[in-house]
């Protein structure tokens, strides 16, 4: 099968079939050879599907991209929760030091106040967006798990990674607080040369 | 505004941001007697220790959501059971609002909302 093919000939399959099975009703087994060469290219096309689900590595979708993507998207909701934490820490130390203003510039303060609270309402809302996605994802990778027990392409612990080069590999962008190492811990090890 | 800011509130949301901000403004508006719950369920346990004269409720909320909260509340025989509740939520169609005003819900704010909104919601519902 080219690249340019759909992968998933569902149509000629199904036109396959429904000419085997006229054949035979009509014809009898004088033509066994016809309905071989049929059923041939049949299983060839079945092949053909499995190898291109496989080349497409759905076990590594599934057990690798949409759990990392997942993990990156509740990390942001993580880092968006703690910057708007210490945004209102700030409004409220703000807040207490009020009452040592003066009436009307203490009412200026508390009406900027105000709108910091209310921008920072966005986190919640982009938590909520986030968790949509996050659904999304669950949604398709329970169907690629479906797919793949359908099809019974090749598992995903013996589908061959596309080779990374040393730069790629290297480019993983924010890491999660488990497995980042700290600035000490960089100082120490440029140090270390 | 002319009601009585010492009354009892109760703000329920999943976020503990938004209770943040929303607790922060009631500050501003006067109300501090305010508590806190992170769901329709807990809400419901703060709600059988105590009358409240206002509560503040996102919709979206596990397990427990604020429309079922609202009906439960409705729902009960007790001192709440005709507390002015306000929905604070990104439930923005028609038929949320439709499904919440049904479950006898006082008033309804879309997220993102501003100060002045929270205040005129609130004016309405306690006057």
């Amino acid at each position: 099968m080219s690249g340019s093919e759909p992968a998933y000939k569902k149509d000629q399959v199904v036109n396959v079939i429904n000419s085997v099975i006229q054949k035979m009703q009509s014809q009898g087994a004088g033509q066994a050879d016809q309905i071989f060469r049929e059923l041939t290219q049949l299983k060839t096309m079945i092949e053909e599907l499995r190898a291109d689900i496989s080349s497409a590595q759905p076990g590594e979708i599934k057990n690798t991209h949409i759990p990392s993507a997942t993990d990156e998207l509740e990390l942001v909701v993580q880092a968006t929760e703690e910057a708007t934490g210490s945004i209102m820490d700030s409004c409220e130390v703000i807040q207490q030091q009020m009452d040592q203003m003066e009436a009307s510039a203490a009412t200026i303060v508390e009406g900027e106040v105000t709108k910091i609270y209310e921008a920072c309402t966005f986190q919640d809302l982009t938590g909520q967006r986030i968790q949509k996605v996050v659904k999304t994802l669950a949604e398709i990778e329970s169907r690629i798990s479906n797919l793949l027990s359908l099809s019974g392409a090749v598992p995903a612990s013996s589908e061959s990674k596309p080779v990374q080069s040393e730069e790629e590999s290297l480019l993983n962008g924010p890491q999660s607080k488990d497995k980042a190492i700290s600035q000490d811990e960089i100082d120490r090890l440029l140090s270390e040369f | 505004m002319s009601f009585d800011t010492s009354m009892n509130v109760l703000i329920v949301d999943d976020y503990n941001t938004m209770l943040r901000i929303m607790r922060n403004l009631l500050s501003q508006i006067g109300f501090n007697n305010v508590d806190e719950a992170t769901d329709g369920e807990a809400a419901l346990e703060k709600m059988r220790q105590k009358t409240y004269g206002l509560v503040i409720s996102d919709w979206n909320m596990e397990p427990m959501t604020g429309l079922d909260l609202l009906k439960n509340v409705r729902a009960k025989e007790d001192g709440n059971k005709n507390v002015p509740f306000i929905m604070v939520t990104a439930e923005s169609k028609t038929e949320n609002v439709i499904a919440a005003r049904q479950a006898g819900v006082n008033n309804y704010i879309v997220k993102p909302f501003n100060a002045q909104t929270l205040k005129d919601k609130i004016s309405s519902v306690l006057n």
